[in-house]
């Protein structure tokens, strides 16, 4: 087995290269602000408009929603591919866990999440 | 000896990580979005630890785990993003230094 | 194929956690829901009581996911009875404010169902999962009231430490995972036996495992969070942050040291009496200056968790049997003391501690239940909070820790000192005029549960008081059964 004794000048090097990385630029670098540098980035536009400017809400509400649904079916894809070997309980197990996960989306269209206005 | 990429480079790799994210937070004076973008990247680097191990190891848990970990993060960022839109709505912005209403 | 029975109480929640959220979806009162969710709760007690299912689920080589014993058992059942009076208080309190108010018991179900989890978790996995089951419907019913603007700054709070304490969790997971190849407890401590793992990588690994559990029960130096938290949630949510989540994580910690780290004793032992120390003394000490009583509760809990771990650093039978004891009774005491400020709250009293001025006065009742309480509290005998603080001193001493119990006696006559001031300014002092103004003259005759489980957690702390056996006979057998 390797000896893992190392780790801990590593542990060491970790702190200090990720402090230098933080600390570096704001000693070395230089701020020279532009017109162009400080623009917001469009790709072919020209910027119409302030890049900072707060979106409107609902978009975040569609990408919490989305965050949820979208990772959970990380597990179907090991799950399909072992499905063979599970058998009933596999499928079972999994026909719970997109059950519960339907209830959630019952629930937010009852609550009215995904209507846009 | 750059071609043999030990378990200890990894998880040097995953420390860095770590403490990017600890340094972030810690530093971190403006947006509250920074901070669960460090969050995410200490998660990172868990999961990292777990992948690296499971392979180098030829254990299977590691991965599992790493699963549980992605879906719960998923989970866990939604509910942040949740409660930072909700402290948006009631005080006008997201700087960390407007959430001081309580002292002592 | 695991046997599913053993996991019946657990996915019994899940289900009508579930069961809750679609009937409030689809038009339920929340009135109504709260009463099922007191139903299930209730009929739950049932089969836990009749039927303790013991042994493992889900058994994986050397180890199991998860592991009965008459210990979680007991942590479970009480885990249960304490779950009741919080979910009385919700509806009184959140009966006219701007909140989602049946979803709140759909999350306190969900919550209990991860506090389980926690205490029957033998492996890292599912401790992960228990722990972030509890946490995450805490952080949302922390952001309750939707419009004000404590209560999103404190889920904001509680979030971000919390988040960054299961991250610092999975790091240390993810290196005891390297060194020994193992997420399972019972791996663990075999492989701990053994010997000659890598030990900065095992230790490192193995301290932030159990940093993020502290964090949990908000030991000192891992506090911060609870008071800016506790004030500014719901009062019922932080009645059941108060209650619920430390007699969980305590068990966890107790498996934990107890079992695959039993073997490291002399290290985590001195270390532990010495956060406990912290706890007792900070807690007691802050929470003196403070004017908000929610704020002072907040630090009360932290010297609360000191004492508690008292017991756990007496690593004895006798010393975890304390340690449930301990907990039930704070935890009782805590809930009657929330209902009564809920009641006050809902009297438009103003809830801090000047505001307190002259309530014997206008409301004797209140003022009553709040003395016993508060008394019990302090470990004044003949409360329950004597017997309680008494069953883990003793054990402590028994263990070779008498400076620690020393520490902890000197830090109840701190405690004691606050409570008495409280009691002194509901007694003795004069409201201030805008008080006197502001409070409703008459005692609004409502009815209300709030009232009820204020009585009934004065009752229970007395009756504790007096014949301390009641509890004692069960849960001192049931810490000789750890696993």
């Amino acid at each position: 087995m390797v000896s893992y004794f190392p780790v801990l000048v590593f542990a060491a090097l970790a702190v200090g290269i990720a402090v230098a990385m933080l600390v570096g630029p704001w000693l070395l670098a230089t701020f020279k602000r532009d017109k162009v540098k400080t623009s917001a980035y469009e790709c072919g536009f020209e910027a119409f408009d302030t890049a900072r400017r707060t979106f409107d809400v609902r978009f975040y509400l569609v990408a919490i929603l989305f965050i949820v649904f979208d990772l959970e079916v990380a597990f179907l894809f090991p799950w399909a591919m072992a499905l063979e070997q599970f058998g009933w309980v596999g499928f079972v197990s999994m026909m719970v866990f997109l059950g519960v996960l339907t209830i959630g989306f019952v629930y937010e269209w009852k609550k009215g999440a995904l209507e846009w206005e | 000896m750059f071609y043999s990429i030990t378990l200890t480079h990894i998880l040097t790799l995953s420390s860095v990580l770590l403490v990017l994210g600890l340094v972030g937070i810690v530093l971190n004076r403006r947006n509250i979005i920074a901070i669960l973008m460090c969050l995410e990247l200490i998660l990172l680097s868990a999961n990292i630890n777990l992948v690296a191990t499971s392979h180098f190891r030829a254990d299977l848990a590691g991965h599992i785990f790493t699963f549980f970990i992605l879906t719960v993060a998923a989970a866990e960022l939604a509910i942040g993003l949740a409660i930072v839109t909700l402290f948006f709505r009631n005080r006008g912005d997201i700087e960390i230094d407007s959430a001081d209403r309580m002292r002592g | 194929m695991t046997d599913l029975t053993l996991l019946f109480p657990t996915i019994f929640l899940a289900v009508w956690a579930l069961v809750l959220l679609m009937y409030g979806a689809f038009g339920g009162s929340a009135r109504t829901t709260a009463a099922f969710a007191c139903f299930g709760l209730a009929m739950l007690l049932v089969p836990m009581l009749t039927k303790p299912a013991m042994g493992s689920a889900f058994v994986l080589g050397q180890g199991a996911l998860l592991g009965f014993s008459p210990f979680t058992q007991l942590a479970q059942v009480l885990l249960l009875v304490l779950a009741i009076p919080v979910a009385l208080l919700a509806e009184p309190f959140f009966e006219g404010r701007k909140a989602h108010r049946a979803e709140i018991y759909t999350l306190m179900l969900l919550s209990l169902c991860g506090m389980f989890i926690l205490t029957a978790a033998q492996d890292f996995l599912p401790m992960y999962m228990g722990l972030e089951l509890m946490s995450f419907p805490l952080y949302i019913m922390a952001a309750m009231l939707r419009d004000r603007a404590e209560s999103s700054e404190a889920a904001l709070k509680y979030f971000v430490l919390g988040g960054l304490a299961s991250g610092l969790l999975l790091f240390g997971v993810g290196l005891v995972y390297a060194a020994t190849g193992t997420t399972q407890f019972a791996s663990l401590m075999v492989a701990l036996g053994q010997g000659g793992m890598p030990w900065p990588l095992l230790s490192v690994g193995l301290a932030l495992t159990v940093l993020a559990v502290l964090f949990k029960l908000s030991v000192v130096p891992f506090h911060m969070w609870t008071p800016d938290v506790y004030q500014g949630a719901p009062t019922p949510v932080t009645a059941f942050m108060a209650a619920l989540p430390k007699l969980a994580a305590i068990v966890l910690l107790v498996r934990l040291l107890e079992g695959p780290l039993s073997g490291l004793q002399e290290l985590w032992q001195p270390a532990l009496a010495v956060l406990a120390a912290a706890s007792m003394v900070v807690g007691s000490v802050v929470a003196i200056r403070q004017t908000d009583v929610k704020r002072l509760l907040a630090w009360s809990t932290i010297a609360n968790v000191g004492f508690v771990l008292c017991g756990v650093v007496a690593a004895s039978p006798q010393g975890h049997g304390g340690v449930l004891f301990y907990l039930a009774v704070y935890g009782l005491t805590m809930v009657g003391l929330f209902a009564v400020l809920i009641e006050l709250e809902n009297l438009q009293e103003p809830v801090t501690v000047h505001g307190l001025a002259g309530l014997a006065r206008r409301r004797p009742w209140l003022a009553t239940m709040l003395l016993m309480l508060l008394f019990s509290m302090a470990g004044v005998p003949p409360f329950a909070g004597f017997m309680a603080k008494l069953n883990v001193f003793a054990p402590l001493v028994a263990a070779g820790y008498t400076w620690l119990a020393v520490v902890g006696v000197m830090a109840s006559v701190v405690a004691a000192f606050y409570s008495l001031w409280l009691v002194k300014t509901m007694y003795f002092d004069v409201p201030s005029a805008e008080v006197a103004v502001v409070a409703k003259p008459v005692q609004s005759a409502q009815q209300s549960p709030l009232m009820l489980v204020a009585l009934a957690a004065v009752a229970v702390v007395l009756v504790l008081g007096v014949l301390p056996g009641l509890l004692s006979n069960l849960t001192l057998p049931a810490a000789t059964a750890l696993f």
